[in-house]
């Protein structure tokens, strides 16, 4: 054991060219999962936190839903929608990254949306009255709530990525796990460990480590500036 | 008085949880400073709520309406989003307004109520009076012809309290009308050319301030004189 760890650090030293690729394929995905996730989810759970509207409660009960099913359920629908004879099979993206960046949105977006709608929902509760006061439009009442609770915001920002990076069901899925071109952190991880080679598993795993504990970093480290800057 | 120039208040109903909390005929002047006074819970916010067009009234009418009115609303509490002062200004530029406010206008808005100095401080650092001057300078941004303000000095200190009252002043005498919101009869007296009394939801007494005090004409409006005043 100690030496898989001796071997692990190795590779980590030595910047490993497959680890490296592993380890960029891993945060381009998952990072591009995250944007999407950002892109849609927020604004929709922006709006699901103001609005009054049929079927709101419902769709708030989906999105909580949505934020725990499992990977391998989303990949496995993700993967009938892809595959050839699937609806979206002319887009060809079975076993590539962007399947892969597909597979994660599906995962991000709901969750970024419910934990949005809880933060800002909050907020509209201090802030709407005001809002209203002023004769706000919808639109900017999302855009100064959205600044208003962008601090508390970036829980969700670091869920979404932390759910991304860390899953393996949909990925494996939806990627097939193809070394050199789908292959991500965790798909690997599981990989090299069923093999043996448990090395690579192990230096992966500590980069998986390091990565989830630099984004919980930045964003303590923006907490406590917003909260020094403003109170 | 001239009719153009008052709010024409008919039959105004607005009704929640199962009893009325407005039930409103009145006429309101729409220039100089009218204060609307009662107990707690006698309808002054949901009345001010109504002239802003903020709430509708379930039945009845009122003349001008709330878009013609051109009002501003200041709330007795106005809380301000973790951003620096000018920031929480720059909010009104996208307000649903008739003009397009400026940098310029803010900048105005903001020297105005004495705030310049601190337009580079978190909003949430000021005190409760600079918070109450701020939200004074976001309504006046909005060049409204009327300004309505939910108790304006509630929780300030006697010094900052004349520095708002001498804010409201000063836009009443810039030709914009103001009916406010208060418990503080002395403040009343002070301010107000005109007198709403409100009593359940019900508009008791509508005169200028000097008869409504020296000859209340309703026995609610002699017993809350005499409580408030003696109270004080």
């Amino acid at each position: 054991m100690l030496s898989a760890f001796n071997d692990a650090f190795s590779l980590l030293e030595t910047l490993d060219a497959n680890l490296l690729g592993i380890v960029l394929l891993s945060l381009q995905v998952s990072l591009t999962a995250l944007l999407v996730g950002c892109l849609l989810g927020m604004p929709l759970g922006a709006f699901i936190a103001i609005q009054n509207f049929p079927g709101r409660q419902g769709l708030i009960v989906v999105l909580n839903s949505l934020m725990g099913v499992p990977t391998v359920i989303v990949g496995v629908v993700i993967y009938l929608l892809l595959s050839r004879s699937g609806p979206l099979g002319d887009l060809n993206w079975l076993f590539t990254p962007k399947g892969m960046i597909l597979a994660q949105s599906v995962l991000t977006t709901p969750l970024i949306a419910a934990l949005t709608r809880q933060i800002i929902e909050d907020g509209w509760r201090i802030h709407g009255e005001t809002m209203s006061a002023l004769r706000l439009p919808i639109v900017a009442k999302l855009k100064w709530l959205v600044w208003d609770c962008r601090f508390s915001l970036s829980i969700a920002l670091l869920a979404g990525f932390a759910r991304a990076i860390s899953e393996v069901g949909a990925v494996m899925i939806v990627g097939g796990n193809i070394d050199r071109v789908t292959r991500t952190m965790t798909t690997a991880i599981a990989l090299e460990t069923s093999k043996g080679d448990l090395a690579l598993a192990l230096a992966l795993g500590l980069v998986l480590l390091g990565v989830v504990l630099l984004a919980n970093l930045m964003t303590s480290i923006i907490k406590s500036f917003a909260e020094r800057r403003y109170g | 008085m001239d009719k153009d120039l008052m709010i024409d208040l008919n039959n105004i109903v607005i009704h929640r949880d199962e009893r009325d909390i407005l039930s409103i005929s009145a006429q309101i002047p729409r220039q100089g400073i009218t204060a609307v006074i009662g107990p707690n819970g006698s309808g002054k916010t949901t009345l001010l709520k109504l002239l802003h067009g903020a709430i509708e009234a379930d039945s009845g009418t009122y003349k001008p309406g709330s878009t013609d009115l051109e009002s501003a609303l200041v709330l007795h509490h106005t809380p301000l989003i973790k951003a620096s002062v000018r920031t929480n200004m720059a909010i009104v530029k996208d307000s649903l307004g008739k003009y397009k406010i400026t940098e310029d206008d803010i900048d105005q808005a903001l020297a105005s109520v004495g705030l310049t100095h601190l337009k580079n401080q978190s909003a949430l650092k000021l005190s409760a009076g600079e918070r109450q001057r701020l939200s004074l300078a976001r309504a006046k941004c909005q060049r409204p012809k009327m300004i309505l303000l939910d108790e304006p000095t509630a929780n300030l200190d006697p010094s900052t309290t004349e520095q708002v009252e001498a804010i409201i002043q000063q836009m009443a005498n810039d030709g914009c009308g103001v009916i406010f919101t208060s418990h503080h009869l002395g403040q009343v007296q002070a301010l107000a050319d005109r007198i709403v009394f409100l009593n359940e939801g019900v508009c008791l007494e509508s005169r200028n301030t000097r008869d409504f005090f020296e000859q209340p004409q309703t026995e609610q409006a002699k017993k809350f004189i005499a409580r408030e005043l003696g109270w004080k």
